[in-house]
């Protein structure tokens, strides 16, 4: 946890300091680190130092934000499906059915191409491989849930279906959803990550973890240091992601 | 038996067409007019007029999808624009690839997981144990572009023992399958390991421990039968992941497998293959899923038995 919040501090101050990610110096190219330059320069002298802590924020917000929506669609979407049954309950899971037959990450890449890659590519991509989790898992707590005492109670007493699933459903069920949340961030680091890497992720000039690695990769006898930097950042931060479940 | 076989069967063949249906629906989800992204916008009139008539682009949209299926089933998903083939053709010309490189990586990971499970049961903890639980963790995590990368670096830039990239013989298949079983190894290992330290601390262990039966029998026999049922559930997801996930390895070795032909038809915008190997890959994997499943209605025979619920 506090690595993360290193990481991602890091990540922040870097560019806060060095905010110039994409000006090209031709005579610094592919320098290996020194002190103007501490994580060196890539093939087009441009400082890897400020480009990966873009690249890491970007990933956050991206990872982040599709983490959200997809918890939001899945949520939304297993609220009614569960609450009402029936049809919509039998339309539902067959939807989840057919998006979960799909590896992730084929349904990420198939997406982010057709979208032609691009922020909003990436962001949609992660969303439509993430939210199926977060369908099916809210989904099952919730229906688990409906027979429960607490909940039978409070709407003999009058509450609307509506508000007592918000009010005595959803904090009971909020630390398997967080379990979710935490994976599906970790995964939509990578997801992002690999996307960018093929190369139908975020678009150059803007910097990712994954296409500063695919950079790299053709540079790997000269400055191997390009690629290794941003995966070791990849990594650490998938690793301390994943640990936030150990501590809790 | 027999006949959760075939039930699982049925069951999957309207997931199938689903599946179909959502690939096929892409193209028009997609920004931009569907005649320009399969045959990119600045193709002639003429060609546009033909590609528009050979997938049906001027009809309503049910004869499109109908048209789409007929395409699938009778031309092997239409001709790829890049390859000039028929897309399954090239499909499967690579899929053999692709299934060396899966089985292989398939049982290193497995191979290796257990006899590390193994040795981590015999040496249960102390510094040993915990190093190797420590790694198999960092292990599972590690994204696989950059392992790969890693790998390069070490064995084929520092060591030079092995081609950095390529498909044509057995040298080429170690580097890439490596990349796929390390991750895919560590994460077994922890799975194994879980459930055989807890099927040891069940009460029927003890049972048999009372009743003086040799512990290797007790492992063998009634330990290890128990916890095979979800490693096995996992082997088959990780199996179809194998088979399908194995994009981002193919392509940084450039191994010729449907991965990279996964990337490269993306990258030429030959998105009728893109359809193709899409539903190819799902159906794989779906069918990867039910044979793990099938096996583990073999092994534990109560799987068969239970209402399928989700």
């Amino acid at each position: 946890m506090l690595l993360f919040i290193f990481v991602f501090l890091f990540c922040l101050i870097g560019f806060v300091l060095r905010p110039d990610y994409h000006s090209i110096h031709l005579s610094e190219r592919l320098l290996s680190p020194c002190l103007k330059h501490p994580f060196g320069t890539d093939y087009l002298g441009r400082d890897l130092l400020s480009r990966v802590c873009l690249g890491g924020l970007l990933s956050f917000l991206i990872s982040s934000v599709s983490v959200l929506f997809s918890l939001f669609i899945g949520f939304v979407f297993s609220f009614f499906a569960s609450i009402k049954g029936g049809v919509i309950d039998r339309f539902l899971v067959a939807i989840i059915d057919v998006f979960q037959s799909f590896p992730g990450m084929l349904l990420a890449i198939v997406f982010a191409a057709f979208f032609k890659g691009g922020i909003g590519g990436v962001l949609l991509a992660l969303i439509v491989s993430n939210w199926v989790g977060f369908a099916r898992l809210s989904r099952g707590l919730i229906i688990s849930k409906l027979n429960e005492d607490y909940f039978v109670y409070s709407i003999a007493c009058g509450e609307s279906v509506f508000k007592a699933v918000l009010k005595h459903i959803v904090p009971n069920i909020k630390k398997p959803l967080g379990i979710q949340i935490v994976l599906s961030f970790a995964g939509a680091i990578v997801t992002e990550a690999s996307l960018s890497f093929l190369g139908i992720g975020i678009k150059p000039p803007l910097p990712s973890w994954g296409n500063i690695i695919a950079d790299g990769k053709d540079f790997i006898l000269v400055a191997p240091y390009i690629s290794v930097i941003p995966g070791l950042f990849l990594m650490v931060s998938v690793l301390c992601v994943k640990n936030f479940l150990k501590i809790d | 038996m027999f006949e959760y076989f075939l039930k699982r069967v049925l069951n999957s063949i309207p997931t199938v067409l689903a599946v179909v249906i959502v690939v096929f629906s892409l193209i028009h989800i997609a920004p931009g007019d569907p005649v320009d992204i399969l045959v990119g916008e600045n193709a002639t009139p003429v060609v546009k007029k033909q590609i528009e008539r050979e997938y049906g682009l001027d009809k309503p949209i049910h004869v499109q999808a109908f048209l789409f299926f007929k395409n699938l089933i009778v031309n092997g998903g239409g001709e790829s624009i890049y390859f000039k083939k028929p897309c399954f053709k090239v499909v499967f010309s690579r899929f053999k690839n692709t299934f060396k490189l899966a089985m292989f990586s398939f049982v290193i990971a497995v191979f290796f997981s257990f006899v590390f499970a193994f040795i981590l049961l015999w040496r249960k903890g102390g510094v040993f144990y915990r190093m190797i639980v420590f790694l198999s963790t960092i292990g599972m995590s590690l994204p696989s572009f950059w392992l790969g990368i890693l790998l390069i670096l070490f064995f084929s830039v520092k060591l030079k023992l092995l081609p950095v990239s390529g498909t044509e013989g057995f040298r080429h298949i170690i580097l890439p399958s490596l990349t796929l079983a390390i991750p895919m190894g560590c994460y077994l290992l922890h799975i194994i390991r879980g459930e055989i330290e807890s099927q040891m601390s069940k009460r029927f262990v003890l049972s048999l421990r009372t009743r003086g039966i040799k512990e290797s029998l007790i492992f063998f026999r009634h330990v290890l039968k128990n916890s095979l049922v979800p490693v096995i559930m996992v082997l088959a997801l990780q199996l179809g992941f194998l088979l399908t996930g194995a994009i981002i390895t193919e392509t940084i070795f450039s191994f010729n497998g449907i991965g990279l032909l996964l990337v490269t038809a993306i990258n030429v915008r030959d998105y009728s293959l893109v359809q193709s190997l899409a539903i190819f890959i799902a159906v794989i994997y779906i069918y990867s899923n039910i044979l793990g499943d099938v096996l583990i209605a073999v092994i534990d025979r109560r799987v068969s038995f239970e209402k399928k619920d989700i």
